[in-house]
């Protein structure tokens, strides 16, 4: 059984936390809360409200440390701002538009997308697809241009051009959906 | 052999809770002439004990008598409540604990006419020695030939993980685990992992494995996360997993199927 948490931080992004009602551990895991089934030979934990922020605080310990190890400016080094629990349904939400994942946002009680953070999802994901398209697609100029095919050169570069312009398409701006911006494709 | 001699002597039964404890005693009496003259065989069952007392199971109150005692016999008659059990010889001066068992529901704590003590459990098995088990100082060194191990002492050894796990590719169900708390889905290719019973340090050897979404081997769906761990992630209690594809410029971070971890330390 696990309880599910959503951790609001201060970078705005939420985090989701599977706690376990019982596990299998040598001794008394650390925190408030355990007792022993000795017939199941398991540690149970209602998971109160204060084993919650144990766990929380444990985890905050690495995320406020998180950092770049050549020496760069610490990156996406975050604060805990809030925690609740989260319903059954709330927590299926973390599985759904995982490549949206990162826009998802606790507000005013409910998990949603920022419709904003989800459309440079988006552009990102675009500039993905792109990387993976454009070695083809060079690949395919060249050799119409050394065959001279200059038709075959001008649709390579119309597609080309195309992945280049993706990331700035207004239709991006003006979705106001992850079901909007899943429709927004080059090919 | 267990002698009473005088008329101070006693036999006692000290229980330490309210369970019901049946004590049976046979015995031979015999006088002090030379050579001694067998007097009595005896045997005393004494009434059930069922507070937590001190109980005289056995005495020597004639004169010039000596009581050997042959058999004893106590039994906890209980059908849930476990007991303490101190079985005492006086002299009464000194007194002295000649045996100390919990007697659990239905065992028994037998003294034989070879003069050994035997804890039955309830099924009238024979409890084994306890003594030379390793403990948990023997167990994290490792070099000990003359101890043996316990469930319990098998996670102390250094060769022996401390935590595994295996998670759901979104980070939010943990589907199998050992001595882990909690996960966390900190984002896209991002798994926090949080231990139970934490490490004395920072320093553990954490293996992280994944297990690919694909079969593909195409360079977006090539997961790279077996083995990654995010920079600056690891505490005493924490580590976070990571996963990306191959894909050029910056790799894009992605889901794999299953995260898998295993920890290995000291705690």
């Amino acid at each position: 059984m696990e309880v599910y948490i959503a951790v609001t931080v201060s970078n705005g992004e939420v985090y989701h936390l599977a706690v376990q009602t019982e596990f299998r551990a040598p001794t008394r895991p650390n925190g408030d809360g355990w007792s022993f089934d000795e017939k199941r030979g398991v540690w149970l934990n209602s998971i109160s409200d204060t084993y919650i922020e144990y766990l929380i605080a444990k985890n905050e310990r690495q995320w406020a440390h998180r950092r770049d190890g050549r020496g760069l400016p610490a990156y996406d080094a975050v604060q805990v701002v809030s925690w609740r629990r989260l319903t059954q349904a709330e927590h299926e939400q973390f599985n759904q538009d995982r490549p949206y994942r990162n826009a998802l946002r606790d507000r005013d009680g409910r998990i949603e997308h920022d419709i904003a953070a989800a459309r440079e999802r988006h552009r990102d994901l675009l500039r993905h697809q792109r990387a993976q398209a454009m070695p083809e697609l060079d690949a395919r100029f060249m050799r119409a241009l050394g065959q001279g095919k200059k038709a075959e050169q001008d649709a390579v570069e119309t597609e080309r051009q195309k992945w280049r312009d993706a990331p700035a398409d207004p239709s991006i701006d003006a979705a106001q959906s992850i079901e909007e911006l899943k429709l927004i494709k080059v090919v | 052999m267990l002698i009473l001699r005088a008329t101070a002597d006693l036999l006692r039964v000290v229980t330490a809770s309210a369970a019901d404890i049946e004590v049976h005693v046979s015995a031979m009496e015999a006088d002090n002439a030379t050579p001694p003259v067998i007097q009595d065989i005896v045997r005393v069952n004494t009434a059930s004990i069922t507070t937590a007392t001190t109980t005289t199971i056995l005495d020597c109150t004639t004169a010039n008598r000596r009581r050997n005692v042959k058999h004893a016999n106590l039994y906890n008659n209980h059908a849930s409540q476990a007991c303490q059990v101190d079985v005492e010889h006086t002299d009464g001066t000194t007194v002295e604990v000649l045996a100390s068992v919990n007697l659990l529901a239905g065992e028994s704590l037998v003294f034989t006419q070879g003069g050994v003590w035997i804890h039955y459990d309830s099924n009238g098995g024979v409890y084994p020695s306890v003594g030379n088990a390793a403990s948990q100082a023997e167990m994290e060194a490792g070099t000990a030939t003359d101890k043996y191990v316990t469930p319990q002492g098998v996670n102390w050894h250094p060769g022996v993980l401390k935590c595994w796990g295996k998670a759901a590719g979104a980070g939010t169900t943990l589907h199998a685990n050992w001595n882990i708390a909690s996960i966390a889905d900190t984002g896209t290719g991002r798994l926090g992992w949080t231990i139970g019973t934490d490490f004395s340090s920072t320093h553990w050897a954490a293996t992280s494995a994944i297990q690919r979404v694909s079969t593909s081997l195409a360079v977006a769906s090539v997961d790279l996360g077996g083995g990654m761990f995010r920079n600056a992630s690891q505490t005493a209690a924490v580590i976070e997993s990571e996963n990306f594809d191959e894909t050029a410029t910056t790799n894009v971070a992605q889901d794999p199927e299953f995260y898998h971890l295993q920890g290995a330390g000291d705690q």
